[in-house]
Parts: C-alpha cells; sequence; structure tokens
C-alpha cells in the first residue's frame, strides 16, 4: 500500500456500556432553511421599512420571505410592482377580480390589479421574520 | 457529402439558455422603476460598459465602451448606471441554474448568465412548447428574462441563441431544425460571431475569404486541419450538424486561481501595493483551501495603464516554484511579499495587481516528507479556524496584518446598488409608510 492513500476510518465509537438510545436521532437538527423555504430558486428574503402593514403583524425592520413561484390567492400578503415601485399590500379576491387594499387614513381603498394600472404581483409573503425587542 | 448521412443519425436537441442583459435584469429585480429606462451596468472600477438593457443599445451605447466616453450619451438620455454587484449576480445566477437543472439531467453552466441544456428527451412536436414553459417559469420564479436556442450541436445552438435575440422574435427562442433554413441563417452570420473563432483566427478566415458561418461550414477539410487547430475543425463539423464538442462537467478542478483587482486610485508607493497584494494572496488562499486544493507555483504581477499616453508601459510579474504544495497563507503571504520587494519599481502609477496560484492539486495528493510534519499540522490548524471565523463574521475578520487597515486601493463602486440577496445585512428594502 502506498503511503498516501487514505485509511478509511469509523467514527462511531465501540461501546461497551448500555448504548444511548438517543445516538441514532443526533442527526436530527433543525433547519429552518428547509422548514420555510419550499423553492429555494424563487423565495427572496426581503427587508421592510415602514409601519404601514402593522394591521398585518409586519413592523418596521421585519424580514419577509417571499416566494415567486405562488400564485396569489384570496387575503395574500403580496409584493407588488406598483407604477415601477415595489410595495407590500394585503390581496382580495371579489368576483373573480383580485384588488390590492391601499389605505387613506382609516379608509379602505380597493385597487384591481390589472397590467392597465401597472400593477403586477411580484411574490407572495410565506413568513414574516420578527426580532423580539427587548 | 458524406456529413448529409451522418447528420440523419444526430438527434440531439441541445439548447443555449442565456440570460438577457443579465446584470441590467438583477438590477431592475428590486428596482422595476427602471424597467422601461436605458440601463448600463460599469466593469469593476467603473470602467467599462458590461451590460446594456435593450433601451441603451438602441441609442447606441455598445458592450465594453469606456465609461467616460458614454458620459455625453448617458446625461443626455437620462441613463441608469449602475456599478457591477458580482454578489448579487452570482446569488440570481445560482437560482437560474438551479431551475435549469430541475428541467435537464445533463447541463453545462457555460458562464455566469449562459448554459447549455440536453433536450435530447423532450420530443420534437414538444419541443416548442417546452422551451416557451421554460422561459416563462424562470421569468417567473426568478425574475429574469432568457432567450433560448437550440439545434443539434452546441455551435449551432449559439447561433440559434443569437437569432432568438436578434431576429425580432417575440417568443426570444429559436430551434434550428432544417438543413435548408440553417443555411439561409448561416449566410447571413459573419465569422467573428462564430462560437470558437477567435479574433486571430477570424482574420485568417477572412484573408481566405471565408466571410460568413456558411463559407465556414463549407470549408475545405485539409485546409481547415492545416491551418487552424482541433477546435478550428470540431467547429466546422458543428456547423454541418455534427456534434462534437461534449457537455463539460462543471466538478472539474479549477488549475490556476488568480486574484487582481484594478485600483479605483493610481497607486504610487510600495506599501499601498503591498496591501493589496497580500489581500489578493489572501484571499485566494481561503479559495483554494475551500476547494480543498494546494499550490505549486505563485506569481505576483503588477502594472500600469497600458492606455495611458503620458506614461510608458511597465509591467512586470515575477513566478516562485514551490518546493512543496501549500495552503498556508502565512507562508504564501511571505512569499507574495518577497516577490513584490524583487519586482517593485518607484515611478509607474500602478493600475492593477494580482496574485495567480497555478498548479493547483488536491491536497494530500503528495508525500509531503517527515520533518516538515509537525509545522505543517500547526498551521493547518491555524487556517482552519481563521477560515471558520472568516465564513462566520465575514470576510477579514481575521486575516494577516500586512493587509493594512485603510485600504485606500479598494475598488470604486460608486454607483452600486449594495443589495445583496445572499446575506442578512444587505437585503434588498422595501419602503412601506
Amino acid at each position: 500500500m502506498k503511503n498516501n492513500e487514505k485509511l478509511p476510518i469509523i467514527l462511531q465509537k465501540v461501546c461497551a456500556g448500555f448504548p444511548s438510545p438517543a445516538t441514532d436521532y443526533l442527526e436530527d437538527e433543525i433547519n429552518l432553511n428547509e422548514e420555510l423555504i419550499t423553492n429555494k430558486a424563487s423565495t427572496f428574503l426581503i427587508r421592510v421599512s415602514g409601519s404601514s402593514m402593522i394591521e398585518e403583524q409586519i413592523y418596521d425592520g421585519d424580514v419577509l420571505i417571499v416566494d415567486k413561484s405562488l400564485q396569489v390567492k384570496h387575503n395574500s400578503i403580496a409584493i407588488l410592482n406598483h407604477h415601477g415601485q415595489l410595495v407590500v399590500k394585503k390581496i382580495i379576491k371579489k368576483n373573480n377580480k383580485f384588488f390590492l387594499i391601499s389605505k387613506f387614513g382609516n379608509q379602505n381603498n380597493f385597487l384591481e390589479i390589472t397590467e392597465d394600472n401597472e400593477t403586477q404581483v411580484w411574490g407572495i409573503v410565506t413568513y414574516v421574520i420578527h426580532k423580539v425587542k427587548k | 457529402m458524406s456529413y448529409i448521412k451522418l447528420r440523419n443519425k444526430n438527434n440531439k436537441k441541445i439548447a443555449l439558455v442565456d440570460c438577457n442583459s443579465f446584470y441590467v435584469s438583477c438590477e431592475r429585480l428590486f428596482n422595476p422603476r427602471i424597467n422601461n429606462l436605458p440601463v448600463v451596468v460599469l466593469s469593476n472600477n467603473d470602467g467599462c460598459v458590461i451590460s446594456r438593457s435593450s433601451e441603451a443599445k438602441k441609442i447606441g451605447i455598445r458592450m465594453g465602451e469606456p465609461y467616460f466616453k458614454v458620459k455625453q450619451l448617458i446625461r443626455e438620455y437620462n441613463v441608469q448606471v449602475y456599478s457591477s454587484n458580482y454578489a448579487l449576480y452570482g446569488d440570481i445566477s445560482r437560482r437560474v441554474m438551479h431551475v435549469l437543472k430541475k428541467f435537464s439531467p445533463k447541463i453545462e453552466i457555460y458562464s455566469i448568465d449562459e448554459a447549455f441544456l440536453d433536450l435530447t428527451l423532450v420530443k420534437d412536436e414538444e419541443l416548442e412548447n417546452f422551451i416557451s414553459e421554460l422561459r416563462s417559469l424562470i421569468l417567473k420564479w426568478t425574475g429574469i428574462p432568457v432567450s433560448i436556442g437550440v439545434a443539434k450541436t452546441k455551435t449551432l445552438s449559439k447561433v440559434a441563441n443569437h437569432l432568438a435575440k436578434k431576429e425580432k422574435i417575440g417568443t426570444k427562442s429559436f430551434i434550428l431544425n432544417y438543413e435548408e433554413e440553417i443555411n439561409n441563417f448561416l449566410k447571413k452570420f459573419p465569422i467573428e460571431d462564430v462560437w470558437g473563432v477567435g479574433r486571430k483566427i477570424s482574420k485568417l478566415y477572412k484573408n481566405n475569404n471565408i466571410l460568413t458561418a456558411y463559407d465556414l461550414k463549407n470549408a475545405n477539410n485539409t485546409w481547415i486541419k492545416k491551418n487552424t487547430n482541433v477546435l478550428g475543425l470540431k467547429t466546422v463539423m458543428e456547423l454541418r450538424d455534427i456534434s462534437c464538442i461534449d457537455f463539460e462537467s462543471n466538478s472539474s478542478p479549477r488549475k490556476n486561481c488568480c486574484v487582481s483587482r484594478s485600483f479605483g486610485k493610481k497607486v504610487l508607493d510600495y506599501e499601498t501595493l503591498k496591501e493589496s497584494i497580500v489581500a489578493h494572496c489572501l484571499n485566494a488562499a481561503e479559495k483554494i483551501r475551500f476547494d480543498n486544493q494546494v499550490v505549486k507555483s505563485v506569481v505576483v504581477f503588477i502594472r500600469n495603464s497600458p492606455f495611458n499616453k503620458n506614461e510608458k508601459f511597465f509591467s512586470r510579474s515575477k513566478k516562485v516554484d514551490l518546493p512543496l504544495p501549500t495552503d498556508d497563507s502565512i507562508l504564501l503571504t511571505k512569499i507574495c511579499i518577497q516577490s513584490l520587494k524583487e519586482i517593485f519599481l518607484q515611478g509607474p502609477r500602478y493600475q492593477k495587481a494580482g496574485v495567480i496560484f497555478s498548479g493547483l492539486s488536491r491536497k494530500g495528493k503528495y508525500d509531503e516528507g517527515l520533518f516538515l510534519y509537525e509545522r505543517k499540522e500547526k498551521s493547518q490548524n491555524l487556517m482552519k479556524a481563521i477560515d471558520k471565523t472568516n465564513f462566520r463574521f465575514g470576510r477579514s475578520t481575521i486575516t494577516v496584518a500586512d493587509t493594512g487597515f485603510s485600504n485606500s486601493w479598494r475598488m470604486k463602486r460608486s454607483h452600486s446598488s449594495k443589495i445583496d440577496t445572499s446575506s442578512y445585512d444587505f437585503l434588498p428594502t422595501i419602503n412601506i409608510r
């Protein structure tokens, strides 16, 4: 045998006593990426700045997990391209049409999502990462 | 002719997927305000235009043009200018390639924005649908528009992709299928645009009246063999629908590692030059350690600008062959500094400096001798600790003191979007006031 060849190493120690029943499960750590991201290629993290979405539990500085591959649904929170600006809005469905809700004071305005009024869905928010401040 | 018979045996379908104005598309992804405006992205140091939106192409900004030359046009047409942001482009590229891998078991990533796909398994009648779906899926998932050209060889798929982009076809995809059709396009296809035909060979071809891809396709085999290299003949065969350039697997380890940068402002003094060389050396060492490689020889090079009329061109390099291959940052840094000392000359206004590691090989391939062992183990543990820390807390948390702290030589990136979709600290931000 040449001295530069590697010998296989067995990492498991041989134990004389009662084997710990936990050893079989040691590798099962929680992987947040796997839990929270179903489509790696289409999922982006986006930070928000501002407080207009507090009603939807999205606070200033929170990080949104956004999946571009998902279709918009009733009650989706979505990232939209609205007149060349990325915005975060709640979407509702009425009579088979989708509307974004925009607020003026206490009043909810409904704006239909069409190519004509230059509003397109960019992606769908799937989770909000909120750091709890001490 | 004999190749026509052979052609029938070739049922391959090779697609070249190319991202449209890739860097511009990446910048537009998080800033749709610039979607319909002319946009350019500049190279390192804001030197040249390296990516243009179709609007920027229309107003006459050419590829590779120096920034200062197009400043006038930029002001006149309100062109949006961005410094290159490779962290962002790299992450978006990874996503596009990830989608492609879902669609074909055989893929060759050819560059940051191009990949060959083997679509031979897709049925003829389904091909058009397939690539149109692929295009819209990539656009939806990653936000990046792509063009797709399909043909029976890699070289022809490149041609098909050109056509998809140029021929003003709404679908941005193109399938080259029938002999006659192919010939018609090849007749209009300039020789210098053929994949694999470099500047030198295209000159030779032109001197011999081979002006289009069609001329090359019908060139005499013996003449090609005599006057060009193996690749020359392969290119000709590929134009004849005979596939002979195989897919390259992307896993083959690299043989060289070069890290160099142009300076933001010209460098005159030895100390600054040394700082940058050391930083490049550490950077390269980290890269090869990540790939589990060791280096056999180290080149340090420095030069001034070759375009400055007021100054003579100055370029020097020094190569050092190591007695034993290594990946030790500290040893490599010492060698680099020693080399720089030997080649440095006071006077030239240095524009670029870099380090090349060559003769890379897998670690542990050599028998390294008994006496060096102890020292080596020590240094290896140190290197591991450095890499781990830097990986966790960001590049250059731990570094060799020679890197310096001021870094006045660092790149000029005054128009950077400063977004990095792969780094938690530089995520794109949406304002929701």
